[in-house]
């Protein structure tokens, strides 16, 4: 494991990333206890590092996570990016009042978020598609990642005496 | 043939710890299994491709099963072991059970030699015995981590 193979673009833009995301998270009004935050920043963690470590390392190796295949400090910044993604969709879920109807317009809304932002990565090599893998695939994992964590967080709900 | 019996393995697991009497709640079990998924994750790819201590198969269905083991079996041993220590009052079953999930996920792993998904070059039970404590104990500490705040945020909304 490293800290970087070459400090340029790649790294610049994951550590602003990262100071203007929590920075936002941060300033966002508190809307679910704590342990529920928790769970979210969880999932919004380890899903990328499943698929990165399943689909994008290993024998499949499908894209490359900054400069190199190798472990370094900046992937796991980039993971660290990740996790307030998940607590976003389920604020906004819950801020506006998503339900059966505008769950499908709400998740493709958030599909289009996902793909820009990947297209962003990309261009600041954060990410390197190789072995065939294009962004546009990325659509069917954003799709059932958001899904996923849309249904689980109604069944946290249904669950979760706190609430 | 690797794959059968690894796919089969994960589906007894999830199955028994579904039927299992379950303390744990839905976000307690939830936190539990992807703290230790993204440590059992990082672990095996640090040991396999960083240090290269464990060889491991370029065949698909080989390594299909090595997947199974270390994103489902693994979590699921470590989840069923903590569900028993958790439900027993008794301190020497607790200690059964997290030795039980310790050796079980070891022969499970040592397993993958025998199907010829890994190869230990630098690498032996002794090894695993002790990288599976360190994920149990990873596990225990994460659990009382999340219950004390979830018991505290209960408390808040009383």
């Amino acid at each position: 494991m490293m800290l970087w193979e070459e400090f340029d673009r790649n790294e610049i833009f994951v550590i602003a990333m990262l100071i203007i995301i929590y920075a936002i998270f941060f300033w966002m009004p508190k809307l679910f206890p704590r342990h529920i935050t928790l769970l979210f920043l969880l999932i919004g963690f380890s899903i990328p590092i499943l698929f990165d470590f399943t689909i994008g390392g290993g024998m499949l190796n499908f894209y490359q996570v900054n400069d190199s295949n190798a472990y370094e400090l900046t992937d796991v910044l980039t993971y660290f990016n990740f996790a307030p993604f998940a607590y976003f969709y389920i604020y906004f879920y819950v801020k506006f009042n998503i339900n059966k109807v505008t769950f499908i317009p709400y998740t493709f809304g958030w599909t289009v978020i996902g793909m820009v932002l990947e297209a962003v990565n990309k261009f600041m090599n954060v990410i390197h598609y190789q072995n065939g893998y294009e962004l546009y695939y990325s659509v069917i994992i954003f799709i059932v990642v958001l899904t996923f964590t849309g249904l689980f967080y109604e069944l946290v709900k249904k669950k979760d005496p706190t609430f | 043939m690797s794959i059968v019996v690894y796919f089969t393995l994960a589906w007894l697991l999830i199955g028994c710890f579904i039927a299992m009497n379950n303390k744990m709640n839905l976000m307690e079990s939830t936190v539990v299994f992807l703290v230790t998924l993204v440590a059992s994750i990082n672990i095996s790819w640090i040991l396999i491709e960083e240090m290269e201590l464990i060889q491991v198969t370029e065949q698909a269905e080989e390594y299909i099963s090595y997947l199974l083991n270390r994103s489902v079996i693994t979590p699921l041993i470590v989840m069923i072991g903590m569900s028993l220590m958790i439900r027993s009052e008794n301190g020497v079953f607790k200690a059964s059970s997290y030795v039980g999930a310790v050796v079980l996920l070891t022969v499970v792993n040592n397993s993958l030699t025998y199907f010829g998904v890994f190869e230990f070059v630098n690498w032996n039970f002794i090894y695993d015995i002790i990288y599976f404590a360190v994920l149990m104990l990873i596990a225990v500490l994460t659990y009382k981590f999340y219950h004390n705040l979830y018991d505290k945020e209960a408390v808040k909304q009383t």
